[in-house]
């Protein structure tokens, strides 16, 4: 099982460095995004090495899908005029489309490693989430407040024409 | 000098070395770290840049939580005075079964990666929100367009502005 974990380790890894290459030397712009998202589930499988399940799953939701899903967004609203284009041709999508299948398909070994899985992700959320509430309760409302903050001012930069055209009229 | 080279080669455990540990994913998360401040000074793409960000963040994470499982294990003797689990819970019946690998009894380091990750995700979601109120006054999203603080008097940027 030790040679298991090693051989994903570095599977992994190689998909984290040439999805990272790839989003760094590509000039499209939606092909970096799909690029750097593999790298997102990459990172996660390498969380589930390291015993740390929960955080995989956080990793999975807001980098991997969350994260993934405001990058799509963005390029779709600010790029109208994009003369490159989306390349959407078997050279460039082969390598995130490979990567992509492997980390699906070796997240059950990765898994299948721990024989109780059950105890382990009650261990993982309820002790983890003890410490954080318990030890370090600030810096987690710190965090929430920060979030309302972030909220309140993308709110506000975004309608700030609308709010002016409303007040000239 | 060459066979002394050879025999320490020859007396390196090349297998041992090959098991992923703790180095092997600092490595990693710097090799990551360098990716993402590469493309945050190449990218002319504002979505690029933030991209540089999130890889960054992301390979801090990897540190914090790799050091918490390789380092903050049970047998080191800081957690074996502080320890928050008590005898009942789901982890010592694990750790008695030798189901795990990592055996921590602290985990702080995901802690900090839980809260690195919450403020990173907040953060880029605020920088798109920027990057479409740009494009909604600028209709682009190029850096080069941004030059609305570079300063006309200095002599030095009229030397190498090249008309940019």
């Amino acid at each position: 099982m030790d040679t298991l974990n090693a051989v994903i380790f570095y599977i992994l890894s190689a998909i984290c460095l040439i999805s990272g290459l790839f989003c760094l030397f590509h000039k499209c712009t939606f092909n970096a995004v799909i690029s750097a998202s593999l790298l997102l589930w990459a990172v996660s499988g390498l969380y589930f090495l390291l015993g740390a399940s929960f955080l995989a799953g956080i990793q999975m939701l807001l980098w991997g899908v969350g994260i993934t899903i405001i990058m799509m967004f963005s390029i779709i609203m600010t790029n109208k005029d994009d003369k490159d284009g989306f390349l959407f041709n078997l050279k460039t999508l082969s390598v995130p489309l490979i990567g992509g299948i492997f980390i699906f398909l070796i997240l059950p070994f990765i898994l299948y490693q721990f024989s109780g899985l059950v105890n382990l992700q009650s261990y993982s959320a309820g002790d983890f989430s003890t410490l954080l509430y318990k030890n370090n309760a600030f810096s987690f409302e710190l965090a929430g407040v920060l979030v309302f903050c972030v909220l309140i001012g993308i709110i506000t930069i975004l309608t700030a024409k609308r709010i002016m055209k409303c007040r000239m009229k | 000098m060459p066979n002394e080279i050879i025999s320490s080669l020859n007396s390196i455990d090349w297998a041992a070395l090959a098991v992923p540990g703790l180095c092997h994913y600092l490595i990693l998360a710097l090799i990551i770290f360098v990716i993402g401040i590469m493309i945050m000074v190449a990218g002319g793409n504002l979505i690029k840049i933030v991209i540089g960000l999130e890889f960054m963040l992301n390979a801090i994470c990897i540190n914090f939580i790799a050091a918490n499982s390789f380092i903050n294990s049970a047998n080191s003797a800081i957690n074996q005075e502080n320890t928050i689990v008590s005898a009942n819970s789901s982890l010592s019946q694990a750790a008695s079964l030798g189901v795990m690998n990592f055996t921590f009894l602290n985990p702080e380091g995901q802690v900090a990666a839980f809260i690195v990750t919450v403020i990173g995700v907040i953060n880029i979601a605020a920088c798109f929100g920027l990057i479409c109120a740009i494009y909604y006054k600028n209709k682009k999203v190029d850096t080069r367009i941004l030059d609305g603080l570079k300063s006309n008097d200095c002599p030095e940027l009229e030397e190498c502005s090249d008309g940019v």
